[in-house]
Parts: structure tokens; sequence; C-alpha cells
């Protein structure tokens, strides 16, 4: 039974590619969001106009009605609400005039689905604090003010790097963070023009060793996992 | 490049040259061939002249006398010549004093012994080394006695005009082949100087450069045709690169929707398929979605390469801490280093700016080292030093590795080069093989560029070269 405060997320699809929207919805209803796809630009505007959504996923390559337009329409009208653009152009132009048009968050083809639902994440959270000055998974704590980390109420020593990469994977407990999401958002590495030319990703899995080996190694219960092709996990139970 | 047009402009002036000096032998020839005719003739001339004017007296003197004492008194004081001898019939022969002095039996078989005999001859007869006569002989007869005489002339004035004429010919001929050929070699230059514009503007166009034209000074001729049809090429290789460009710019992304929805399908179908689902779904679902990634990098990469060579997007350049950069790879790939037993060092402390873009060149660095990294064994060492040469910051990536080739030196630079075609890029492909062509991407696009140093088994350094910045 899943926790539901008021009521479900509604999210709102739209992508005329078939596959990749019912593969999004499915996930989203995996996530225990309502989830409903559009397939072209015009049903997609009817719906975000005529539909309450908390976050419309609007991919800017549609049939009839262009992405942008429908985006530049919602917000010259008032409508506040939180989109996240999906595109295969990742032109710095392209990013820049959605964001621009008032896009909340930005993705490039080929994202992955750990990634995009972090985002919507992010989305549904905002407004919410999160300055959380503590953070528990089981019996790991990241303690972000005196940057110290135990477990079992052994202390642990990390690095710089050990330590932020931690605190990424305790933000997201639960939930995958894939390696594009730790190369940009944990080693800064720009997005723009080519986020994989450089060779961060092998950097990635030493790194995620190093740390399983302080963090899990000399304890029972692992907490860190690898999800293969996909990313990582913090969590208490195997994803 | 500047022997070339320098060797035609030789052979272009020696051509002329040659050309010029044959029409000059020709010339020289038939005129050296003219004038010896015209000064013989001239010659032949005077001593018929003197000949008939010798006649004319010896006819007045004759007519009547019978004493020869007085012609030869009256001949001494009329004749006004130098050399003459009379042989009057019956008479003893009488000469002039020239000519009893010089005893010379060709000039006095002229005049025979009796007066009779031969017809009129006109020859030149060398009396001495240093004199040569033109003798004229003649025969008349006055009444029944037979009249016979030779008068001669000197004809060294002729032999010396003649020498002194050749003499120019020799000193003025060589002169004018000279300045032919300065003057060939000056008209030559000057000629060959729109080759030299074109060939200069020629080597200023490379790939990167097509927009590039040879310049057209719109005289309508050779070399504007040769300009014309080249620009014409480089309209044609411009087209060609730009739909290689296209192809591959489009063929990524329109491979980026299929990868999408392979992934997104792949994910969610792992997420959704928890317990009693066989293994080996999983592990078909995570080994394909490992080989998207795969593929969404080497797609990432390319495209950026792409880009690059559209120049879409000139890199701003400001003042970059070089060291800062060094010393920030070094900590980033650190972990892999000691992974794999290299000791990563960064040599240096003090800032080294340089005018660059501070991604591109993170990008070309960070993509240097790990090459060293993964082209240094167990136990070996990769530096990372900064410095500053005059006007040039540069960053030096060093290895103790294995070490490239002197002929793969310009390959490895290109995409999915690989010096030993037995490796492969199975065991480390996330796109590995374009490293190099992105590092030199990055250093290029701020108008900098990567020198290579290495020899087989002695370790490569590789040096990034930029305009250097005054330090912030």
């Amino acid at each position: 039974m899943r926790r539901r405060i008021v009521r479900s997320v509604r999210i709102l699809i739209i992508e005329d590619e078939r596959k990749v929207a019912d593969a999004l919805a499915r996930g989203f209803r995996g996530e225990g969001h309502d989830a409903v796809v559009s397939a072209s630009g015009e049903d997609g505007f009817f719906r975000a106009t005529t539909e309450m959504y908390d976050v419309i996923v609007l991919d800017l390559n549609l049939p009839g009605r262009d992405g942008l337009q429908i985006l530049e329409t919602l917000r010259a009208r008032g409508n506040a609400v939180p989109v996240v653009v999906v595109t295969a152009r990742d032109a710095v132009d392209d990013r820049v005039r959605g964001l621009d048009l008032g896009a909340d968050d930005y993705l490039v083809k080929p994202f992955s689905f750990a990634e995009l639902s972090a985002r919507v994440r992010a989305l549904l959270r905002r407004g919410r604090s999160d300055q959380v000055l503590r953070l528990c998974v089981g019996d790991l704590e990241l303690d972000l003010v005196t940057r110290r980390v135990s477990r079992a109420r052994r202390p642990l020593t990390l690095t710089a790097r050990e330590f932020e990469l931690l605190e990424y994977l305790m933000r997201h407990t639960g939930h995958v963070v894939s390696r594009a999401m730790l190369a940009r958002d944990v080693w800064g590495e720009s997005e723009v023009g080519g986020g994989r030319a450089t060779p961060i990703d092998n950097v990635i899995d030493v790194q995620i060793a190093r740390l399983r080996k302080k963090v899990d190694e000399p304890f029972a219960r692992r907490l860190v996992h690898t999800l293969r092709g996909v990313g990582f996990v913090l969590g208490e139970n195997a994803p | 490049m500047s022997a070339g047009p320098r060797r035609v402009r030789l052979r272009l002036a020696a051509w002329s040259t040659a050309v010029f000096a044959f029409v000059l032998i020709a010339v020289g020839f038939v005129v050296a061939s003219a004038f010896t005719r015209a000064l013989v003739g001239q010659a032949e001339e005077r001593v018929d002249a003197h000949a008939r004017r010798f006649e004319r007296l010896l006819r007045d003197e004759l007519d009547g006398r019978t004493d020869v004492e007085e012609l030869v008194d009256e001949l001494r004081e009329e004749a006004d010549l130098a050399w003459y001898a009379v042989q009057v019939a019956g008479w003893p022969r009488i000469a002039s004093a020239e000519w009893e002095r010089a005893r010379d039996a060709r000039l006095d078989a002229r005049v025979g012994a009796d007066g009779t005999g031969a017809a009129p001859t006109d020859d030149v007869i060398a009396v001495a080394s240093d004199l040569a006569l033109r003798v004229a002989s003649r025969s008349f007869a006055v009444g029944d006695v037979g009249v016979r005489f030779a008068v001669g002339i000197d004809e060294r004035p002729v032999r010396e005009s003649l020498a002194s004429f050749r003499a120019i010919l020799w000193i003025v001929g060589p002169l004018a082949l000279m300045v032919a050929f300065v003057g060939g070699y000056w008209l030559a230059g000057r000629l060959l100087a729109p080759v030299r514009v074109l060939a200069e503007a020629a080597e200023r166009i490379t790939v990167d450069r097509l927009r590039e034209r040879l310049p057209v000074r719109g005289e309508s001729d050779e070399f504007d045709r040769v300009a014309m049809a080249f620009n014409a090429v480089l309209v044609r290789l411009e087209a060609a690169f730009e739909r290689q460009r296209r192809f591959t710019a489009d063929a990524s992304h329109e491979l980026r929707t299929p990868l999408t929805a392979m992934r997104t399908v792949a994910e969610v179908e792992l997420r959704e398929r928890r317990a009693g689902e066989p293994v080996a779904t999983r592990e078909a679902l995570c080994s394909m979605l490992e080989e998207i990634d795969r593929l969404t990098t080497l797609i990432d990469r390319l495209l950026m390469l792409t880009r690059a060579d559209a120049n879409v997007a000139p890199a701003r350049l400001e003042s970059v801490d070089l060291t800062r950069v060094a010393r920030d790879v070094a900590a980033t790939l650190e972990p892999i280093a000691d992974e794999r037993g290299i000791e990563l060092t960064c040599a240096g402390d003090r800032a080294v700016v340089a005018l660059a873009d501070p991604d591109g060149t993170r990008r070309s660095v960070l993509n240097l080292v790990d090459n060293a990294l993964r082209h240094t064994p167990r136990g070996g060492r990769v530096t990372i030093r900064c410095a500053t040469r005059g006007s040039q910051a540069t960053i030096e990536v060093a290895d103790t590795g294995v070490g490239i080739a002197a002929e793969h030196h310009e390959r490895v630079f290109e995409r999915f080069f690989r010096a030993d075609p037995s490796r492969t890029s199975a065991t480390d492909g996330r796109g590995a093989g374009l490293g190099l062509a992105i590092a030199k991407a990055g250093v290029e696009a701020c108008g900098g560029r990567i020198e290579l140093a290495s020899e087989l088994g002695r370790g490569a350094t590789f040096t990034i070269v930029l305009a250097s910045a005054p330090p912030v």
C-alpha cells in the first residue's frame, strides 16, 4: 500500500514516440504516479490547458504543434505548471531557448528514466525546504554541518569526493542514480557540448568501489547497490 | 614551398636566354659575313680604280715614249702608289721601291717577263706576316707593244676593321646574354608573382578553413582561370565535407530517439520485474542497457567532434589557470591511476595563465591524461606539468608508457585510430579511440595546438600549447 497524501501526482507526457511515451508512463505508474500520454502537439496542448497536472514532460519535436510553441503559449496564458523538456536536440541555443521560454528543466535524449524521475521529484519538491542538516539511511548517518559520516556509530573517514558522492546518493535514497547524474552533479561535468566527452565514467566506478569499501564492507548489510547498465541505488533493500 | 617557383623562374630565364643566344649567334653570323663581303667589295673596287688610273697613266706616258728611265721617273712622281710593277715588252721591268724591296716571286709573277699573257686577275698576297697586299694585274697593248702591270694596296685596314668588328661581337654578345638572363629572370619573377600569391593562399586553406578562397584579380588571365578552377574545387570539397558533417550530425540525432525508447523500455522493465523473474532476463536487460550506454557515449562524443568541425559555437576565450586545471584533472583521475598502480603527479605550483576556453581545456587535459593512464603499465608514471614559454602557455602530459612510433604521430589524433589493430575497443569501449581527437578539437577551438614527442618504448609526451594571458 503506497502512501498517498491527498491524491497521486498527475503527470502529462507529451511525446509522439509511442514506445518512449508508453515506457515513461509505465515507469511513472510504477512509482505510484498517474501518467497520461498525449501523442501529438495539439492534443497535448489541449490537455495541458484544460486539465490539471503536477508536471508535464514535453518533447520538443512534435507533429502538429512544436513543443517550444506549446511551452510559450502555456506560459503566456499564465499557466505555471512545471515542465521538463526532453529533446534530441542538445545544441546550447536550443537549451537556452527552452529554459528562456519557461521550461523548468531540460533533458537531452537518450536520457535514463532514473534521471527523468529524479528531475520530476525535484520539481515536485520545489518550494518545500530541503534544508536538512542530517541524512540518515538505516544505521548510516551523514552530518552536513560537521561533515562527519558514521555507520553503526562508528565514524568513517571519507575523502571530499567520497563525501559528496555519498551525500548525493543519500539525498536520492531508494532511487536510482545514473552515471550521467553523478558526472554532472557530483563531478560538475558540463553536459552542454558533449557531457560524455570526458572519461569520467571510469572514475565514477572506481569511486563507488572505494566508497563501498568504507561504507559497506565492514558491515553485514549492504547499502550501496549497483544496477548494471542503469546506475546506483542507496537503500536498505536491494532494488 | 619556395624552392618550386624559384626553380621554374630560373628555368624560364634560362630558356629565354638560350633562345636569345641562338638568335644572337645567327644574327651575328649573318651580319659578320655581310660586313666582310662589303669590306672586301670595297677593297676590290679600290684596287680596280687604282688599276684603271694606273693604266691611263701608263697609256699617256707610253704614248710615243721610248726611254725607260724617263718612264721610271714619271711613274715615281705620278703613280701615287706604294706598290706597282710594269713590264713593257722588250723593256726591263719597272717596279716601285717597295715592290723591289719585297723581292717576292709571287708578286713578280704577276707581271711576267715579256709583258704579254695572262688575263687581268685580282687577289690577295701575303707579302710578310704583317703585310697583305691586294694585287690587281692588267695587260694592254700600245700599238703592237704589250704592256703588263700590277698594282697593290695594303689590305691591312680591311683586316683590322673585320677583326675589331668580330671583337665587338665577342664582347657585346655575352654581355647581351647576361642582360637577357637578368631581364628574363626578372620578367619570370613578375610573371610568377601571381603564382606565389595563389600558392600562399592555397597553403592557408586547410580542412578547417575550407571557406577561404583564392584571390581572383579580375583580369581574366590564365592565373585567374587557375584560381577560379581551384575555387570551384574548394566549393565542391566544402560541400562534400558539409554533407559528411551533416550526415554525422543527422545520424547521431536520429539515433537518439530509438536509443531513448530502448533505454526507457529496458529500464522500466527492469524496475517492474522483481521477484520470481528468471535471472537470465534481468542479465540480458542489464547487458543491453550497458551497450546502450556505450552507444550513447559514442554518439555524444561524435556529435561533439562534429560540432567542433562545423565550428558552430566558437570558443569564448578567457583567462584560464592551467595549473588549476592540471590539479583538478589530477584529482579527478587519481582514483583510476591508483587503481592501475600508476603514479600520477602534478608538477609545479606557479600559476600558468592561458587564453582559452575553460571547459574545452579541461576536457582536453582530461582526455590526454586518461589516454596516458591507458597506455602506461602498472608501476609507471604520468606527470602533468605547466609552463610559460614566451608568449605561450603550455600544459604537458608525460607518461612512461609504451610510446608511439614516429609514423603514427600524425595519425594518433585521428578518430578511432589504433596503433595496434589487434587491440580492440572491447575492453574499454566508452568512446575510446576518440579521446585524442576530442583533446585536439578542444585545444584547436581556442587557437592552440597539441605537440607530440614520443619514441616507441620510451613513453610519450603530449604538450598543449596555448596563447598565454596575463595573470589574473
